[in-house]
């Protein structure tokens, strides 16, 4: 990542989501979690908190953080990536980062690989690999508008919607 | 979720699923079709549907236009109202017990009793509920019913009506496949089937069972049957009754003999909460009457699919055949009530064999079938997303937790007074993003803050050793009560993510619980726990099959009220 990081319109209305004491909590947790000092955020430095290690999906979620796949979170991918999850944050922003954990390949798509290896990393040895193949297709053919095989975020969207999950993703955490 | 599923072109066969990204791991799974099937397709040019066309599209979990399944269930029901309440048969004929939803053992079933398109055939009702697949099965049985409409006959099951595909889940399936539409259509066809058959004017023919008000057929001849079933009365029963069987702590070995007189035709069916168990004193005195040798009736799951109740000498109590190994039994006058039940491994936990009955030449056999493979479906039709989604936000914000939880002793670098730091300051053209970014001077203060903090990471790599410096003369600005408002703060922050993670944590362990069944459909009123618990101590078929029925029996009772 160059020497300076332009903010979209978007990444600007997120930081202001945040106190000034947030963000300087945020630098010094930042700070302490970059073990060696380098300026980033490496996937070994998050995977090495301990209650980590056995968490499926510190992968996908750093790699959602890691905007420009550089493999590793600068502050600002940091602190825009925890921005999605403050109350202030929109409805469609944590749809875009729900999207954004199925989309492995980054290619503004969910395809059938990519959601077959995202639950597979939550269901484990639970299923075999036929079953979560049928319940991957039968998901892709009920969502797909389109019939191209893959999900856009619209048809993701959309789907979701039709089932509630908008809400669950939605819920404001200081409500509680 | 109404079909959205895209039509393909006119007289165009619907195409499977593509694989755009060429990433489908398991490409030994056939791709559903991902079009609809459209009636140019199914239908000849006299509206008669190719049931082979139909079955190829269904094996794949293919869905039908919405007007065409309509119009199939249309062309059926306007067959079944011409029936008469009792139908008149003959043999050779097959006969089938309950399906329930499971439609890849009624393709198997079909091969095993013989072509629909040869074979004259009788089910004998409950189609649908419990097993995920009722729409498939009532989309094929009714396309063969169209295309062969005096080999096919179809009787009314308890699980036909309004109340017990809502109690169950045959609505469910109705609404996550196709719409209410559909759901309407299903049930008004439903009350245009008929009630029971004879068979060589022997064997009386039907769902349930007997009846105190039935003294002869023309009884039934003089119900109305074009409702939703009552809670009582001859309708009910024929649907609703069951056999009286022994109670084993009854033993003949423990307890004196009833005889035989002492027993009532009918008493009233706890087990089903309506109806009535009748003795085999009420039915050989009904057979006896009518000059009848048997009733056939299905409703009761069997662990061979099929049961021979039969007088016990010892008792005059009904008693039973044991399990035999050979598939096939010539009849015997002396079986007054033979049940046959068509779902193998119902509900994906009895471990039963499924049957049907093969009356030729006025000999009966029997015709014994294992289950087949289904397509796999999370319980109440849940999709992967909606299976997913609490586990997803369960993970994030467990990792959030603990990647923002200060680490004891961090605290107090916390509450770094960084204004006060030495930053670097921004660029101009950063500063030019925010200024036409319509945010207040303290928001445009914050992102300043946060980019000023960046531009600081940055060149920390360079020179890493000045961590934590200047905290020491900002910690001393801010006055202690402000320091502890906001340690409280955060650990309130903090502590709401724990708690959002922990009921997360809940949600995601039961949709955990419902995959460790592997391929079981328990969302169908069967609890995961119970079928889990205990499971694995069960050697015996028999130990397996008397466990599901013991932790399924609840679901024989008829439920209270109308239909939701």
């Amino acid at each position: 990542m160059g020497q300076t990081e332009s903010l979209s319109r978007a990444e600007v209305h997120s930081l202001a989501n945040f106190s000034k004491q947030d963000i300087a909590r945020l630098y010094s947790r930042f700070r302490s979690l970059d073990a060696d000092g380098n300026g980033h955020l490496d996937p070994t430095e998050i995977l090495g908190v301990t209650e980590l290690t056995e968490n499926p999906l510190v992968r996908r979620v750093i790699s959602v953080f890691d905007k420009d796949d550089s493999g590793n979170v600068s502050f600002l991918e940091f602190v825009l990536g925890l921005a999605k999850f403050t109350a202030s944050a929109s409805e469609q922003e944590k749809l875009e980062f729900a999207f954004a954990i199925y989309d492995v390949n980054k290619d503004g798509f969910i395809s059938n690989g990519d959601l077959f290896q995202v639950m597979k990393m939550m269901v484990g040895d639970n299923l075999g690999d036929v079953q979560l193949q049928q319940l991957v297709d039968r998901q892709l053919v009920m969502a797909d508008r389109d019939g191209d095989g893959k999900l856009s975020f619209e048809e993701f969207k959309e789907a979701v919607q039709n089932i509630g999950i908008a809400e669950q993703l939605s819920v404001d955490i200081r409500s509680y | 979720m109404p079909v959205r599923r895209p039509r393909p072109g006119p007289g165009e066969k619907p195409s499977a699923l593509k694989d755009p990204c060429d990433d489908r791991p398991v490409k030994d799974v056939v791709p559903p079709p991902a079009h609809l099937l459209t009636a140019d397709v199914l239908m000849d040019a006299n509206g008669v549907p190719d049931v082979d066309v139909l079955r190829r599209h269904l094996d794949h979990e293919g869905v039908l236009a919405q007007e065409l399944l309509l119009d199939l269930i249309k062309k059926a029901s306007d067959l079944l109202e011409q029936e008469p309440n009792v139908l008149k048969l003959q043999d050779p004929i097959t006969v089938v017990g309950d399906i329930h939803g499971q439609y890849f053992d009624l393709v198997k079933l079909l091969e095993v009793g013989g072509d629909p398109g040869e074979v004259q055939y009788l089910f004998l009702g409950d189609y649908v509920d419990r097993g995920s697949f009722s729409v498939e099965v009532m989309a094929l049985l009714y396309a063969i019913k169209i295309k062969n409409p005096k080999r096919i006959r179809m009787l009314r099951g308890n699980h036909e009506c309004r109340q017990m595909t809502s109690f169950f889940n045959f609505r469910e399936e109705c609404e996550y496949k196709y719409d209410l539409t559909v759901y309407h259509a299903f049930m008004d066809s439903f009350d245009m089937l008929p009630l029971s058959a004879t068979i060589n004017g022997k064997f009386l023919a039907l769902h349930g069972g007997l009846s105190p008000e039935l003294t002869s057929l023309k009884a039934i001849n003089s119900v109305n049957r074009f409702c939703e079933p009552p809670r009582e009365g001859l309708l009910c029963d024929l649907l609703w009754s069951d056999p009286l069987e022994p109670k084993e702590d009854e033993a003949p070995a423990t307890k004196p003999a009833k005889k035989a007189a002492s027993v009532p035709s009918f008493i009233p069916n706890d087990v089903r909460g309506c109806s009535y168990f009748f003795s085999f004193e009420g039915a050989a005195k009904f057979l006896q009457k009518n000059s009848l040798l048997s009733v056939i009736r299905a409703h009761e799951a069997q662990l061979e699919g099929y049961k021979m109740h039969k007088t016990n000498p010892a008792t005059g109590n009904a008693g039973t055949v044991g399990p035999c190994s050979t598939r096939c039994y010539p009849p015997r006058s002396s079986d007054p009530i033979i049940t046959v039940f068509s779902a193998p491994n119902y509900c994906d936990v009895y471990n039963n064999k499924g049957a049907v009955l093969k009356f030729d030449n006025s000999s009966l056999n029997i015709l014994q079938f294992n289950c087949s493979p289904h397509p796999y479906h999370l319980p109440n039709f849940m999709d992967v997303f909606t299976w997913s989604m609490p586990f997803v936000i369960e993970k994030v914000t467990e990792m959030l937790y603990y990647v923002l939880q200060t680490p004891a002793g961090e605290e107090a670098r916390d509450q770094e007074g960084l204004e006060a730091m030495d930053l670097p300051p921004l660029p101009t053209k950063v500063r030019a993003q925010f200024s036409n970014a319509s945010l207040t001077a303290e928001e445009k203060s914050v992102v300043e803050f946060a980019s000023q903090l960046a531009g600081k990471t940055r060149s920390a790599a360079a020179s890493s050793g000045s961590r934590g410096a200047g905290s020491a003369e900002a910690e001393e600005a801010q006055t202690p009560e402000k320091q502890a408002e906001q340690a409280d703060r955060i650990r309130k922050k903090v502590r709401t993510i724990a708690r959002m993670a922990r009921m997360m944590k809940t949600l995601r362990q039961e949709n955990e619980t419902i995959v460790q069944l592997k391929g079981i459909c328990p969302g169908h009123k069967l609890k995961p726990g119970m079928i889990l618990a205990g499971k694995d101590h069960l050697a015996s078929e028999l130990q397996r099959f008397n466990h599901a029925m013991e932790i399924d029996a609840e679901n024989e009772l008829r439920p209270e009220g109308g239909p939701v």
